[in-house]
């Protein structure tokens, strides 16, 4: 397969092309195209949990609200029986297939939804007041802040929102047929903090 | 001469910045800090506007949001704005305003005659006047709206942006005067988040309009400088000016209406006008202050007729003289404050008319002793004047106040400041579902503990506490409450400001004062001077029979203009109470209801305006489409490509050759936009079993099959293919409006109905991009693209599905059809959408590929009578009445629907049913939504059978096709029916089955 | 707008939530296949509309996607409790406010 036939969703904004403003307080970009699988296994069997831990290298998170880092992954916290697994270096019907043999005969779900989302990253000064007019949830750092990673809404689309670092920078995985409405809305809301667009 | 009642000095104005403004063409001058009322008021002008029903003259009353009368149109072209309050606008440079009730002046208006007519005008009157012929509504409107006005909407775009955000505090306080700033500073003080919104460019509140208060020892102004500046060190607190509460909603959500640039000559490229804050406030703290109420005299509206605060207020905050001679009419001491400051001013006072019989107070006292002339039981019972107040008459009171003596003096004023005594701000406490208990003594609604559900504490004024001692204990205490109700641990430190205790002396409750005549004789007790309603028109409406404050006030209209009563509600609610020998408790108020001021739609709507009103979800292929002109058509929120025209086609001609194309050689659709759910578990079967009507524990791995999706009240709700993918693994398709609903319906049942199955549903909606190739030449063009699949009928037939590799991509390739011909359905990874569909258009160019729209689709399909889920069917219809019986199972056990569907009305013969219609001249298409009648009359009510679902030209059958729910439908194949349309026509058609092309469905098997 | 504790991600905006409904109607286990038709009426169309203190469902749906139950009182739309699925109502200590299955 050539990666050159490869197009992710927000290919189309011509980000390569765009200038920053000067001064920008706010950054937006494109997070690229990273590995993503949908995990559904019950808990409660410890078992299983530990063979994925093995897979991913990270004990999946139980913690409402946050993800975990393991080597070459990111789980993500979706609900008490649903993670998302991220990579940068995997590959997702890899991933999958090694999770249907360590699960065999175990109930579970693993689907590579890799294409289905979109990566908008938001960081800088101005970031988290960007946000706030987009996300029902208060994003202060004693309420959100690194490490947590959540579901939610921001304007009118679904989103999941993971904070990475302090800066603060932000990912939304948002779904892929939404991304050029909630690019263009955050991209509206930016006005007067000045945008600048990472490569 | 400009500005010649300006004071020498004094006010919170910068007279190093003088501003230019115009007025109805008019050029003035004022000074940086005036309002646009201040300033006018600065010159002299009092007449601003002309009363809503009688045209009357009207002038400047109040100095603040509750403003009635000045409201004047702002600004020109797109940026005009309607309604805007004098009062609440602040003066810039090149300011323009004019009056907007009045044709052709605001002096000489046309419309004054409706003064005569005056006894026409009475409550009710529109009720009454136009309620027959009905008929004649529509010839009245016309000129009632024109009359109406007050302001015009500009006609243009919006040039303005404006900006909305979600926020959240521990502690909101509402108002930055000395309760509210105390608050803040308390609940800051604890560590918690604090927001200190208020409505002026300054804080202060009263105390801007006050002079000689002193607080912790220190001129109030210079204590208020203070706070503001420790507030804005602390990085806990957020200070909004210019900011109005506009609307307290459930769970402690206030609407923050914050104005940026409104008062600024030049608007900074970058800045919103307007922002609306959504606040989630763990806990509020209203500290709204109080509005000053009106006594209600004979001929209580001419221009210089004003509240006595905002007398005080123009004076101390802006150097600005109501005028040269007043008389100040009250039943309370706190008026007495006005009569101070304004004797300071130099202002010549000729008369305090006070209507209490042994006044008591000792602000009272210090006039007295001034030498002011208190004319006591005594009040004013006439005003003159016609563009401004000339002089008033006054006469001694009655004992019981109901009547005046007969022995009138009149005195010559230019202005006339009135009080009668204060309405604490409730609106929010109200809104916030707080209920208020009545202060007999002062005869005001205070608020009552707030409920539980949005825990809030009112405090200074707006409770009932005038003042400033109180004020600021109170704003003291509540801060640390709050703060500790949000959950934040603190030591209690800190004491409250102190401010000298003042008595508030006596007080007479006189709600209607009365005039020379009985009520309604001679000149207007005015209670809505906006709405132009009178205390006779509360009366009437009595005498008619209303008895509910709430019907007694859209009866008559009181308080239902955009001040929303703020002056006049109390009034009217104690002289209804008064009129019916109630007390006022029992009366009760109206409910109050957000927005407290008005607020712009441009605010509220934020960014969620033009292309971002709505999320459009476009589909990997999108761009592709967009390039080769393709219309586009809304489904849900996807954009899906509708037609793609060639130069000169209409829609028509687009889809009659898309159409052909693809019976005759090879189309080709984007059908990304379906719903997809990826459905494992061992129980998967079972699942699908119970959600569909049909048999699924058969189905084979490879295989693929339609189902259809019942309520458990036994109506479709949804349809799609569901293919098996494994044993314990299968792949449904949904309807492209419905692919949420229906997960959500999914997950419900696994959820909390069948939680022993073991299945785990998975949205991958968006993971595939699919490309639909129909066609006679559809095996042969994706034979070129592929060498790992079989695509013969034997390998692959009819409703089976195989992975493969399409064009290089790893695919899903589904034999399935949805047009009636030989069809496949490739899927994707969505990421090479746009790869599969460009490999498909470069190997299809040599059979003429055809891409098509969904119009096609439509007509496509219902050449075939396949349905359309929400639009073949409402949510009322059951698989028997869409004689689809066959895919109802009747071996197994229960599903989702079948109960209902065994109902006895479900086997009424006479049940709506899908049929197809031909009509008679087989041109005619007949139009969606068209209803059908067996009998004809002249004119409607006809008994109406069915409604016309689907309905298109079909080129393979070179006539009009259509499909109709009608009521008896499937025994009826034959018989005739007309559709009268609303031209007067009546369309001739019959009844037939919904198979229109190729009933053997040779092709699809092809 | 309201806020909705929901028992798996914590407090959310209603905008985060769909659907709702009385709580705790359960299916019959038959499919109401030994039901009257009366008796299948009554428990597909009729429900509660309890002025006061009411259950009902509301659906995480821009969340962890699971169904929950609420308790409010729809006077005053104070929310009581929330629970998970399956779960039985909290006992509430307000005697006024008592709740009738």
């Amino acid at each position: 397969m050539d990666n050159f036939m490869r197009q992710g969703p927000l290919n189309d904004l011509g980000l390569v092309g765009r200038t920053s403003e000067d001064n920008a307080q706010v950054t937006m970009g494109d997070g690229g195209r990273p590995m993503v699988v949908n995990l559904r296994l019950d808990p409660a069997n410890k078992a299983a949990m530990k063979a994925v831990a093995t897979l991913v290298g990270v004990d999946l998170p139980q913690k409402a609200n946050y993800f975990v880092e393991g080597k070459e992954t990111e789980v993500h916290w979706l609900a008490p029986d649903e993670w998302m697994i991220v990579s940068q270096n995997m590959e997702g019907n890899e991933l999958v297939s090694k999770l249907d043999e360590a699960l065999d005969g175990v109930h579970h779900s693993a689907v590579n939804v890799s294409d289905n989302f979109a990566v908008i990253t938001v960081e800088g000064e101005k970031a988290r007041a960007l946000l706030q007019k987009a996300i029902p949830l208060d994003l202060h750092p004693r309420e959100f802040h690194t490490g947590m990673s959540t579901q939610t809404h921001a304007a009118k689309t679904n989103v999941i929102l993971q904070q990475v670092s302090d800066a603060p920078f932000y990912k939304l995985y948002v779904r892929r047929s939404f991304s050029q409405y909630l690019w263009a809305w955050l991209e509206s809301g930016s006005i007067g903090f000045g945008l600048a667009i990472s490569s | 001469m400009s500005q010649k009642f300006r004071l020498e000095s004094g006010g919170l104005i910068n007279r190093d910045k003088p501003v230019t403004f115009s007025f109805n063409g008019h050029e003035l001058k004022g000074y940086d800090g005036d309002t646009l009322a201040s300033a006018l008021i600065a010159n002299g002008v009092h007449l601003v506007g002309r009363s809503f029903k009688y045209h009357r003259p009207r002038g400047i009353m109040s100095a603040g949001p509750e403003e009635a009368n000045a409201l004047l149109q702002l600004g020109e072209g797109a940026y005009t704005e309607p309604n805007a309050r004098a009062t609440m606008e602040e003066l810039f440079d090149g300011l323009v305003a004019t009056t907007s009730n009045a044709f052709p002046t605001v002096k000489y208006d046309i419309g004054e005659v409706n003064s005569l007519f005056s006894k026409i005008f009475v409550s009710g009157f529109y009720y009454k006047t136009f309620m027959w012929p009905s008929k004649a509504w529509k010839f009245y409107e016309h000129f009632i709206r024109k009359a109406a006005g007050i302001g015009k909407a500009p006609e243009e775009h919006d040039p303005d942006f404006y900006d909305k955000t979600n926020a959240f505090c521990d502690v909101l306080v509402v108002g930055g005067g000395p309760a509210g700033l105390s608050a803040a500073l308390s609940a800051a003080a604890t560590g918690a988040h604090v927001t200190l919104v208020d409505d002026q460019p300054r804080f202060g509140g009263s105390l801007m309009a006050q002079s000689g208060q002193e607080i912790d020892g220190k001129p109030a102004l210079e204590w208020v400088d203070e706070a503001e500046a420790k507030l804005h060190d602390l990085d806990n607190v957020q200070v909004l000016r210019r900011a109005t509460a506009f609307a307290y909603y459930d769970h402690n959500y206030v609407g923050i209406w914050e104005r940026l640039t409104d008062h600024l000559p030049v608007k900074p490229e970058g800045l919103p006008r307007h922002r609306v804050h959504m606040m989630r406030a763990k806990q509020v703290i209203i500290a709204s202050g109080a509005i000053e109420r009106p006594l209600v005299f004979c001929d209580n509206d001419r221009p210089g007729i004003m509240l006595a605060s905002a007398c005080r207020t123009y004076v101390n905050r802006f150097g600005a003289k109501p005028g040269n001679k007043g008389v100040i009419f009250t039943n309370n001491d706190s008026a007495y404050a006005t009569v101070l400051d304004l004797i300071d001013a130099g202002i010549e006072i000729k008369a305090v008319v006070d209507v209490r019989k042994d006044p008591l107070g000792p602000l009272m006292e210090k006039a007295d002793a001034a030498g002011v002339k208190i004319l006591t039981n005594s009040a004013v019972v006439g005003t003159s004047g016609r563009l401004h107040l000339k002089s008033v008459e006054v006469a001694e009171l009655s004992d019981d106040g109901e009547t005046a003596k007969s022995d009138v003096t009149e005195i010559a004023c230019d202005f006339l400041g009135s009080s009668g005594g204060w309405n604490p701000t409730v609106h929010l406490h109200c809104q916030a579902g707080g209920k208020l208990d009545f202060d007999e003594e002062r005869g005001a609604f205070v608020p009552a503990p707030s409920n539980r559900t949005n825990p809030n504490i009112s405090v200074g004024s707006c409770k009932g506490a005038f003042g400033l001692a109180d004020c600021l204990a109170q704003g003291f205490e509540a801060g640390q409450e709050a703060a500790k109700a949000a959950g934040i641990k603190f030591r209690k430190s800190g004491k409250a400001p102190t401010a000298e205790a003042v008595d508030e002396g006596n007080r007479r409750l006189l709600w209607l004062v009365p005039g020379k005549k009985p009520l309604g004789q001679s000149g207007k007790h005015f209670i809505d001077l906006q709405n132009d309603s009178t205390a006779a028109d509360l009366q009437l409406a009595l005498r008619e029979g209303y008895r509910s404050i709430e019907h007694v006030k859209r009866y008559t209209t009181t308080g239902m203009a955009t001040d929303q009563g703020k002056t006049a509600n109390v009034n009217a609610l104690a002289i209804v109470a008064q009129t019916l020998n109630e007390a006022i408790p029992t009366v009760g108020t109206t409910t109050y209801r957000p927005p407290y001021v008005p607020v712009t739609f441009g605010a509220i709507a934020g960014r969620d305006i033009d292309d971002l009103l709505d999320p459009a979800r476009t589909t990997p292929m999108h761009s592709w489409h967009v390039n080769a002109g393709a219309e586009f058509e809304d489904v849900g929120q996807w954009k899906r490509a509708w037609y793609f025209p060639q130069p000169g086609e209409d829609m028509h001609a687009a889809v009659n050759r898309e159409v052909a194309a693809m019976r005759n050689s090879v189309g080709i659709l984007d059908a990304t936009t379906l719903g997809k759910i990826d459905v494992k578990g061992k129980d998967a079967a079972e699942f699908l079993n119970r959600v569909y009507t049909n048999a699924w524990t058969k189905l084979g791995i490879g295989k693929c099959r339609y189902g259809l999706m019942l309520g458990e009240d036994g109506m479709v709700m949804d349809d799609g293919v569901t293919s098996r993918i494994a044993e314990d693994h299968f792949l449904m398709t949904t309807t492209t409006g419905n692919a949420a609903p229906v997960l959500g319906h999914l997950e419900d049942y696994l959820q909390t109905e069948w939680t022993d199955l073991e299945v785990y549903l998975t949205s991958v909606t968006e993971q595939w991009a699919t490309a639909s190739i129909a066609g006679p030449n559809a095996r042969a063009l994706l034979s070129e693209l592929t060498d790992d699949i079989d695509l013969s009928n034997e390998a692959l037939p009819f409703m089976a599905w195989t992975p493969g590799t399409v064009a290089g991509i790893p695919a899903r390739v589904f034999r399935i059809s949805f047009t009636g011909d030989l069809s496949y359905e490739i899927a994707v990874p969505a990421d090479y959408g746009l790869a599969l569909w460009q490999a498909l258009m470069t190997a299809g160019s040599k059979y003429d590929i055809t891409p098509y729209g969904t119009e096609t689709m439509h007509v496509l399909r219902a050449e075939k009578g396949f349905i359309i889920v929400g639009q073949d069917t409402d949510g009322s219809i059951t698989p028997v009445d869409l004689n689809m019986n066959w895919i109802v199972s009747k071996k197994k056990g229960d599903f989702i629907g079948k109960r209902s569907l065994d109902r006895e009305d479900m086997s009424d013969p006479n049940r709506k049913q899908l049929v197809g219609i031909l009509t008679d001249d087989p041109k005619e298409v007949l139009p969606e939504g068209a209803q059908l009648v067996e009998v004809v009359k002249d004119k409607p009510p006809m008994d109406m059978v069915g409604w016309v679902s689907s309905s298109y030209w079909s080129p393979n059958c070179d006539r009009s096709i259509a499909m109709a729910l009608v009521h008896g439908g499937l025994k009826k194949m034959g018989q005739k029916l007309y559709s009268p349309q609303a031209d007067g026509r009546v369309i001739e058609c019959t009844i037939t089955d919904t198979v229109f092309y190729d009933k053997e469905g040779n092709r699809q098997n092809g | 707008m309201l806020l909705i504790e929901c028992p798996h991600c914590g407090p959310r905006a209603e905008t985060e939530y769909a659907g709702c409904s009385e709580a705790h109607i359960a299916r019959p286990e038959s499919g109401g296949l030994d039901m009257t038709d009366a008796e299948w009426v009554e428990w597909v169309f009729w429900r509660k509309n309890t002025k006061g203190v009411y259950l009902e469902r509301w659906n995480h749906a821009a969340g962890c996607r699971r169904w929950i139950n609420c308790m409010r009182d729809t006077v005053t739309n104070e929310i009581l409790a929330t629970y998970k699925a399956g779960e039985k109502p909290p006992k509430i200590a307000d005697a006024e406010r008592e709740y009738k299955f």
